[in-house]
C-alpha cells in the first residue's frame, strides 16, 4: 500500500526539462534513497515534494491527499538541508522550537517535544548553545532534531552528510539508520553517494537526466543492474565495462571474449547471435587477479590503491582498455607489475552495446 | 668570507622591502593625518570656542579657553535650542524607523520573492538615488499645502523618508543577498509566513547593515536643511538646522553662546555615530563584499 505516490511528475526550468515524468510509490516507514549524478533531478524532485518548487504536471499524493497545491507547512513533511539551514541567531532550543511555535503549540507541549528529540539525538547539553559553537556533526544533529520535533509524516533529507568529513559521515550514517528504526518514519533521502544509498536505503531509486533508471533494494540493484549506467554508478570502485564479442551461445548461456578475457553469462531475453558486439560488465571484486602468468590476459598495473583489507589495482590491457581488479590486502602488488586475471563464474553482466540495456 | 657576502646579498631584498613598507606607511599616515585634521579640526575649534567669551574668541580663537564657561551651554539651552533638538530627534527617529522598515521589506522582497518586473522595479528604486531633493521642492510644497501637512512633523518625515529609501534599500538588499536562501526555505517548510521570516530570521541577521543604514539616514535627516526651511515655519516644528540659524541671528553679538548652541546641535548625532561606528563600518563592508 503506497503511502506517498509520485505519479508522472514533470518539471521544467525554461527550456530545460529537469524531470521528465517520474513515478515512485513509497510505502509507510520505508527509507527511499534518490540516487544519481549531479543534475539528474533528484534534488528538484525532493524540493517538489517539500513544496519549495511547483509541480508542472503529475500528482504528488501523501497519505491519500493530493499535495500539489498544498503549502509546504501543511504537507506533513520536514526537511533536513545540505547546509543544515540552522538559524544562526537562535540557540539550539530556539531552532527546534521555531516550527512548533509557528504551529501554535503551547510552551509545556513544546518543551516535552524538544526534550524528547534532544534525548534521542544526544543534544541535551547543547540546547542553549548557538549553532556557531557546534561542530559539523552536532549541527547536523540539530537540523535533524528540528525535523523530528514536528513529527512529520515524511522526512526529507537533501544530501545531509555531504558537508561532513569521512569519519563523521560514517558515524552519522549509523545514527540515521538507528533513527529510522527508532522513529519508524517514512524517509526520502537524496544523495549522489552510492555508499550512503547502499547502507541506508530500503529501496534505491537511481535517476539520470530527469528519469528513473532503476528502482530496487540495494542488493537487487548491485546484483542485477538494468543497464550499463546503473551498473557503472553502483559499486565502488565502479564496474568494469568492456567491449566484448559473443563467441558461443548455448540456450540462454552466452560465451563472450573481451581482449582475451573470456567468460560465460546467463541472459534473460533472447541471446545475441554469435559474433555480436556486447558490453561485458564485471565488478573489480569479481575478478580473480593473480601475479602468475597463464591465468588470463596480461594486465599492466598502472596504479594501486591499498585500503588495508583489500587493494585495488588499476590495470591496462594490451589494447589500452582499463580494468580495475580487487586483490586481498595481503597480496603484494605494485605499479609496473604485470598480472593476469579471470572472471569468477556466474558474476559477469551482459548489456546491449547499442542501448546499454541488460541482455 | 664567502658566507658573509652571501648573507649580505640575501638580506638586500628584505631590507629594500622593509624600507618600501616604512615609506608606504609614512605616506599613508601623512594622508590620513591630513584628512583627520581637515575633518576633526573644525569640530575641535567649535567645541573649544563654545567655552569662550566673544572677546576671547576673537583675540585667541586657536587657544584653549582661559576659563571654561559652562554657562554658555545653559544660556544657549535657555534660548530654545532644546525645542529644536527635540523636534530633530522626533523627525530623525520617525524617519529612520520608516526608512528601515520599508527598505528592509523592499530588500527582502527583491532578494527572495519571485514577481514580474523585479529587475525593473529595483532599477526604478535605484533611480531615486539620482534625483536631487531640490527638484521636487515645488511639487512637494504644493502637495504639503493641499494635504494640510505643511508645517507639521510629517512635512519633514515623509519627504526625508522618501529620499533615503533608495540608498537604504540598495544597502540592505546587498547584505540580504548573502543570507543563505536555505534559511527561508527551512522556515517556509516549518510553516512560517513571509512576514514572520522577514521579522524573525532576516531582520536579526541584518542587524549590522540596519545599524549602518540607520546611521547614514539619521545623519542625513539630522543635517537636512532644504525641506526644513521650506516645509515648516513654526518654532514648534523647526528642526535644529533651521533653529540654529534663527538662534544665530538672535545672538549675533554673542559668539561664545552661539558656538555652544551649535555644539549642542551636533552632539546627539555625533554621540550616536561614536556609539555605532564599529557596527557602521562592519555593516558597510559586509554588505559590500557579499
Amino acid at each position: 500500500m503506497s503511502y506517498m505516490k509520485i505519479d508522472g511528475v514533470r518539471k521544467s526550468f525554461g527550456r530545460y526539462e529537469a524531470l521528465r515524468g517520474v513515478d515512485i510509490d513509497i510505502a509507510k516507514r520505508e527509507f527511499v534513497v534518490l540516487l544519481g549524478p549531479s543534475g539528474c533531478g533528484k534534488s528538484t524532485l525532493l524540493r517538489m515534494i517539500a513544496g519549495l518548487e511547483e509541480i508542472d504536471s503529475g500528482d504528488l499524493i501523501i497519505d491519500g491527499q493530493r499535495m500539489n497545491d498544498v503549502k509546504s507547512a501543511n504537507r506533513g513533511i520536514s526537511m533536513v538541508f545540505q547546509s543544515y539551514a540552522l538559524y544562526p541567531h537562535k540557540t539550539v532550543r530556539q531552532n527546534m522550537e521555531f516550527g512548533l511555535k509557528v504551529a501554535g503549540l503551547k510552551k509545556p507541549e513544546r518543551d516535552v517535544k524538544i526534550a524528547e528529540a534532544a534525548r534521542i539525538l544526544q543534544l541535551v547539553p547543547l540546547l542553549d548553545r548557538l549553532p556557531r559553537d557546534l561542530s559539523g556533526g552536532q549541527r547536523q544533529r540539530v537540523a535533524i532534531g528540528r525535523a523530528i520535533v514536528r513529527e512529520p509524516k515524511v522526512f526529507l533529507f537533501d544530501e545531509p552528510l555531504s558537508n561532513l568529513d569521512a569519519a563523521l559521515r560514517m558515524q552519522m550514517r549509523v545514527e540515521l539508520a538507528r533513527l529510522h528504526r527508532e522513529l519508524r518514519a517514512t524517509m526520502v533521502y537524496v544523495t549522489h553517494d552510492q555508499v550512503e544509498a547502499m547502507t541506508l536505503a530500503d529501496r534505491i531509486v537511481v535517476m539520470r537526466d530527469g528519469l528513473i533508471e532503476q528502482t530496487g533494494s540495494p542488493l537487487e540493484i548491485y546484483r542485477r543492474p538494468v543497464n550499463a549506467f546503473v551498473a557503472g554508478f553502483i559499486g565502488s570502485p565502479t564496474m568494469n565495462l568492456l567491449e566484448a564479442r559473443v563467441t558461443a551461445v548455448s540456450g540462454r548461456t552466452v560465451r563472450v571474449d573481451a581482449m582475451g578475457l573470456t567468460t560465460e553469462a546467463e541472459v534473460e531475453g533472447p541471446p545475441p547471435p554469435v559474433g555480436a558486439r556486447v558490453t561485458l560488465g564485471i565488478r573489480p571484486e569479481h575478478l580473480d587477479g593473480r601475479t602468475d602468468a597463464g591465468h588470463g590476459p596480461a594486465l599492466d598495473i598502472i596504479a594501486c590503491e591499498r585500503l588495508g583489507g583489500v587493494s585495488h589495482a588499476f590495470t591496462r590491457l594490451s589494447d589500452g582498455t582499463e580494468l580495475t581488479v580487487q586483490f586481498d590486502g595481503e597480496q603484494s602488488i605494485a605499479p609496473g607489475d604485470t598480472i593476469t586475471c579471470a572472471v569468477q563464474p556466474g558474476r559477469a553482466h551482459l548489456f546491449s552495446a547499442e542501448t546499454g540495456l541488460r541482455l | 668570507m664567502a658566507d658573509t657576502a652571501l648573507t649580505s646579498d640575501q638580506s638586500l631584498p628584505g631590507s629594500r622591502f622593509q624600507a618600501g613598507e616604512v615609506l608606504n606607511r609614512i605616506v599613508l599616515w601623512a594622508v590620513f593625518l591630513t584628512l583627520s585634521v581637515i575633518c576633526v579640526y573644525p569640530m575641535i575649534w567649535l567645541f573649544l570656542n563654545a567655552f569662550k567669551s566673544t572677546n576671547e574668541l576673537f583675540s585667541a580663537s586657536w587657544a584653549l579657553p582661559e576659563t571654561w564657561r559652562w554657562e554658555n551651554f545653559s544660556t544657549a539651552w535657555g534660548y530654545g535650542i532644546s525645542r529644536y533638538l527635540l523636534n530633530s530627534v522626533i523627525v530623525t527617529v520617525a524617519t529612520v524607523a520608516i526608512v528601515l522598515t520599508l527598505s528592509s521589506m523592499a530588500a527582502y522582497a527583491l532578494v527572495v520573492m519571485k514577481f514580474p518586473a523585479k529587475v525593473a522595479i529595483y532599477m526604478a528604486i535605484l533611480g531615486g538615488m539620482i534625483l536631487p531633493p531640490e527638484v521636487s521642492l515645488f511639487p512637494l510644497f504644493k502637495v504639503m499645502a493641499a494635504t494640510d501637512l505643511y508645517n507639521t512633523y510629517f512635512a519633514l518625515i515623509l519627504p526625508n523618508a522618501a529620499f533615503h529609501l533608495p540608498f537604504t534599500t540598495f544597502l540592505i538588499r546587498a547584505y540580504m543577498v548573502g543570507i543563505p536562501p536555505d534559511l527561508r526555505e527551512a522556515a517556509l517548510v516549518e510553516g512560517a509566513s513571509e512576514g514572520l521570516i522577514w521579522r524573525d530570521i532576516y531582520l536579526p541577521l541584518c542587524r549590522p547593515i540596519l545599524a549602518s543604514a540607520g546611521l547614514i539616514a539619521a545623519m542625513g535627516v539630522w543635517n537636512e536643511f532644504i525641506f526644513a526651511l521650506t516645509f515648516v515655519e513654526s518654532d514648534s516644528v523647526k528642526t535644529v538646522t533651521i533653529g540654529v540659524t534663527s538662534f544665530a541671528v538672535a545672538l549675533r553679538a554673542d559668539y561664545g553662546i552661539m558656538m555652544a548652541g551649535l555644539a549642542l546641535s551636533i552632539l546627539p548625532i555625533l554621540a550616536t555615530f561614536l556609539i555605532l561606528q564599529r557596527q557602521f563600518i562592519g555593516g558597510l563592508t559586509r554588505g559590500a563584499v557579499k
